[in-house]
Parts: structure tokens; sequence; C-alpha cells
């Protein structure tokens, strides 16, 4: 309504005011730049066991899984137990504050789970965890 | 310079042309939406001893053998069998006997690891300061 009174408008195009919306998308661009972490999933569905105790693990960047056939999964790639060091450590390179995540499945085997837990400490990094459900 | 020689401008302010900022803007949201990921894991901190020498199934002074066997029971300090599931009051029993006491998670190489995980669980659950995962060398 007022801009049609103008007569001498600056431009021929009518101009929307656009700083509130720019205010919006930089709070989210900045929202998802502070967020975004970038995760190297296994990639593979892991029946996890139940826990009561279980606390969110933040800043959790290196993801081993371990699937029922005891295969074990790093960024979707079937990984031999030898080579889990080198994996983790590589991961560790990326993303140095990381803490480590174990995904076992319930029904995989003690051995694998004790192995991979050794390997990911032999890499340096000191915080693991072994990923669960909440109980229901 | 355009601008400027309009007489009659619709502001008193000079406006910025931001159409190519936004455009770079809204990319970059785009980018960074499309690549976030929301990793929630929720777990428990699982620890292993540094060393085990052979000798090491001996039972240090404080300390609580839970063996996890293949069959999915759990051997308290080698003289009874338990339900995985009923390990807590045992631990809580012995958190109250020993304050300083660790809790030793032994489990078979074939026991399954959800009911290693288990154990642990009703462990932490049982107060236990201090948890560490093994495996049986038998």
């Amino acid at each position: 309504m007022a801009r049609k009174r103008k007569p001498a408008s600056a431009s021929s195009e009518d101009e929307i005011n656009v700083t509130p919306l720019m205010d919006i998308v930089f709070i989210m661009l900045i929202f998802f730049i502070v967020t975004s972490t970038f995760v190297k999933e296994p990639g593979v569905d892991i029946n996890r066991p139940e826990a009561e105790t279980a606390r969110e693990k933040k800043f959790a960047s290196i993801l081993v899984a371990i699937d029922a056939e005891n295969k074990i999964w790093i960024d979707k790639d079937e990984v031999p137990l030898e080579a889990v060091r080198g994996q983790v450590e590589q991961l560790k390179a990326e993303n140095p504050k990381g803490t480590a995540v174990v995904q076992v499945d319930a029904r995989a085997d003690s051995r694998y789970l004790v192995e991979v837990v050794n390997q990911v400490r032999d890499a340096g990094v000191g915080d693991i965890a072994v990923s669960t459900d909440p109980k229901s | 310079m355009r601008r400027t020689s309009h007489t009659r401008a619709t502001g008193g302010d000079a406006e910025v042309n931001v159409t190519p900022l936004m455009d770079i803007v809204f990319i970059m949201l785009i980018f960074f939406i499309v690549t976030a990921t929301f990793t929630r894991e929720k777990g428990i901190d699982v620890r292993t001893p540094e060393e085990t020498p052979p000798d090491d199934q001996s039972i240090p002074p404080p300390a609580l053998l839970l063996a996890l066997q293949k069959d999915g029971f759990v051997r308290v300090n080698n003289v009874r069998i338990i339900d995985p599931l009923s390990t807590k009051p045992v631990v809580e029993e012995f958190m109250a006997r020993e304050p300083k006491g660790v809790v030793l998670v032994s489990a078979a190489p074939d026991s399954q690891a959800g009911l290693a995980v288990t154990v642990m669980d009703q462990a932490y659950a049982g107060k236990a300061a201090a948890v560490s995962l093994t495996l049986q060398n038998d």
C-alpha cells in the first residue's frame, strides 16, 4: 500500500526487506556449522544390548561396529581385527578430541568386544564406551 | 553510482545489494543441513586392564570377580553361579563391604557380548566405582 503511493521507486521491481530473513538464515547457518561433526558411521545394523546406567556420549566421532557374525565395520568397510588399530588412529587424527564408541551386537562374542576395545585403547583413545539401548 | 543519481530514494539509507551474499549463505546453509548428522550415542564406559599376565586370574584383595561363562551364567568369585540379571545385589553388597573395591568382569571368549555388557551395566547400577572387562584365557 505504502509502496504504491511512491511514484519513483529505486528500481523497476519492488524490493522486499530481506534483513530479518538474513538474520534467521545466518543464525541457522552458524548453528549447523557449530553442531556439524563429520562422523563416519559404520553403516551396519546393530542390535544393541540394553543397559540402564548408560550415559550420553558426546563428541563420539570414532565408531566401530561389531555385528552378529563377529565382523568388524569401520566407515562402511569390513575391517580385519588386526587392522582396527590403524583405522582408529586415522579417525583419531581427523578428530583428535573425539571419543570412541564400540557398537557391539548383543549376539557377538565377547572375545571380539575385548579385542576391539584393546586395539582402540592402543590407538591412543582414552574414552571408550559400548553403545547401548535404553532399557525398554 | 546509479543509485546516487536518484533524487527521490525510497529510504534514507543507501541499500547494498545482498542477493549474491544470500545465495552463498543459502548454499552453505543447505550444505551444512544436508551433511549434519546428529549422533546421539548412549553408552557405558568400558575399561580393559593394560596388561594381563597369565597369573592375573588370581583375585587381588579388594576385587569382585564376575566370570561370565559360555553358558551365560555368572560365576561370582569362583564360588557360586548366578544369573547375569541378578548381579546388581551382589555388587551392591560387595561395594558396601569394600568401598574401594573394583569389579572385574571376566568374560569367556565365546560368551555373548550382550551379556558381558549386561553384567557391566548391573555392576555400575550396583554403585561400582571401577569396572574392568577382561577375557578368560583358559
